[in-house]
């Protein structure tokens, strides 16, 4: 681990970005400490990308400052403490995987060996093979290791896994939990709450290029407070369910009735009381996907940042 | 950057094209115009003007395409991508350029080549050397013109603009058609291009007429503006995103 004069190894303050009229990020702070892996999660819009380009230095911000290490990100990416892998950056297809790795190895300062690079990211069998003949999975993980050539401290990762298909998404996340095993900082964009939930120490939601939740994914997820009861419902109404007793929200989903609840206690004592036949009963805590929603909704007030 | 431009110089050998285009049709060309038009008393003084004129033709599309791949990499984002590494934007288009003078460097030899070994172009190895020199140079402008094409065109018009733009240059310059049988407006524009002073230039070597002042002038300009222009267009590029 390289000294970093703050100690953080991500500090951003008050980014603003506007694309025209559109504000992509709307004064955003962030501050992530060194041996960190942090989900970064919105809906389309939310300003992940912005954020991510402002962080690399790829875009220029209409104000606030951005710090990796306490450098700029251009000197933070000439020392190769910062590797990165982006939807939007790409590779001729005419190169092979293997010359991407030499490649990347060659310009950075202090990087790991090509072979290394191969093995850790798995693509040593397809080395000799050009980038546009690969398989959609087969690129990610070459995007993968020409992030990982210098050798970072950091890693940013946008989208790293889509198109991958679930064994590839197991593989690659276990190579990265080798990498991060030795403290390295990891900061990902993804649309699939399962990684975040299962990978990530830290969860940031952004909505309308602002943060409005921050925190561990247990802290994130209780943000959406309550627990879900779901049941069969023979003969199930809605107006009659949702005027239960702790009862906030009904759906039906397929055969079975979702209840969601702000006292699941009351409202399954009612709901049995009310309808014998019932069965089949769950309760369940509300999942990451559940916050993600109530958070981000167009109907959630944006301009509470929700402090956990 | 010794690395990324031994992985171009690479990536454009390996495409079957760019073997046929620029190395194969100024040697065929040669080939024929030469059987064609190299005959009677001047037969051995026209042999080594198509030798020139052919190997520029075949100097100049290799540099301006390989400038013209620029706008294929921004559309896929290679450029982005090498914004992530310590190499600085110069860097790139420095070894783009660098690429474009490499790969211009086989048409003129074996135009060259085939010249003295079939049609028996007899110079000795100082002037072979001093045509080759100043015909490579003359390629400078070529390489930060191909730049240009890369850095203004789209993915989809890249091919096309690079194609007229080697033959406006070719056709004007009285490279694929000889400046004298041009009318005299037409000569005057030759005489503005680049591309009819590479051809000038090299042919001066064989006659022992020195380096015209006014060649290397047009060449410096071209070279100097276009170069320019690809630094304002890639700062803008770069800045835009």
């Amino acid at each position: 681990m390289r000294m970093t004069p703050d100690g953080a190894a991500v500090r951003i303050t008050g980014l603003a970005k506007s694309y025209g009229p559109v504000r992509a990020v709307d004064g955003l702070d962030l501050t992530i400490a060194p041996g960190e892996v942090v989900a970064l999660l919105g809906p389309n819009g939310a300003g992940k990308s912005t954020t991510i380009d402002a962080l690399l230095g790829l875009t220029r911000p209409d104000a606030g400052e951005v710090a990796l290490f306490g450098r700029s990100p251009r000197e933070a990416m000439s020392r190769g403490s910062v590797g990165a892998m982006l939807q939007s950056g790409g590779f001729p297809d005419d190169i092979t995987a293997g010359e991407l790795v030499r490649l990347s190895v060659a310009l950075f300062p202090d990087p790991l060996t090509p072979a290394e690079v191969l093995r850790r990211t798995g693509i040593a069998d397809v080395a000799g093979q050009r980038f546009g003949r690969l398989s959609g999975g087969q690129k990610q993980r070459v995007r993968f290791a020409v992030a990982l050539a210098c050798n970072p401290d950091l890693l940013v990762l946008d989208e790293p896994t889509v198109a991958m298909d679930v064994a590839a998404r197991r593989e690659f996340w276990a190579s990265m939990r080798e990498f991060t095993a030795d403290g390295r900082t990891v900061l990902f964009a993804t649309h699939y709450l399962a990684e975040a939930e299962e990978f990530a120490d830290r969860v940031v939601l952004l909505r309308a290029g602002r943060v409005v939740a921050d925190g561990s994914v247990a802290q994130v997820r209780a943000l959406a407070s309550g627990r879900v009861v779901s049941a069969v419902v023979p003969g199930a109404d809605e107006g009659a369910l949702a005027a239960l007793p702790g009862v906030t929200g009904v759906a039906a989903v397929g055969p079975r009735t979702r209840l969601t609840c702000d006292d699941s206690d009351a409202a399954l004592r009612a709901l049995l009381a009310s309808h014998p036949d019932a069965h089949d009963v769950e309760v369940t805590a509300h999942g990451l996907e559940d916050a993600f929603v109530a958070l981000t909704a167009e109907s959630a007030v944006a301009t509470e940042t929700e402090r956990v | 950057m010794g690395v990324l431009l031994v992985s171009e110089v690479r990536r454009i050998v390996r495409s079957p094209r760019f073997l046929i285009f620029t190395v194969g049709f100024p040697v065929v060309y040669f080939l024929i115009f030469s059987g064609l038009y190299a005959t009677g008393a001047d037969a051995a003084v026209v042999t080594v003007v198509l030798m020139l004129n052919m190997a520029a033709f075949g100097a100049i599309s290799a540099a301006i395409s390989t400038g013209g791949r620029v706008a294929v990499e921004r559309a896929v984002g290679w450029n982005r991508q090498l914004r992530l590494t310590p190499l600085p934007g110069w860097a790139y288009l420095a070894v783009k350029a660098g690429v474009a003078m490499l790969v211009a460097l086989p048409a003129l030899v074996l135009t060259f080549a085939v010249a003295g070994l079939v049609k028996h172009v007899d110079l000795s190895f100082v002037e072979w050397l001093r045509v080759l020199l100043a015909a490579w140079l003359g390629v400078l402008p070529f390489a930060a013109i191909g730049l240009l094409v890369g850095t203004m065109a789209t993915q989809d018009s890249a091919q096309s603009m690079a194609t007229v733009t080697m033959l406006v240059f070719s056709l004007l310059g009285g490279v694929l058609i000889p400046a004298e049988v041009l009318p005299a407006a037409m000569v005057t524009v030759a005489h503005l291009l680049p591309s009819y002073w590479l051809a000038e230039v090299a042919r001066d070597q064989v006659s022992g007429g020195g380096v015209p002042l006014q060649g290397v002038a047009v060449m410096l300009v071209w070279l100097v503006v276009a170069g320019a222009l690809v630094a304002v267009r890639y700062r803008r590029d770069a800045l835009r995103v």
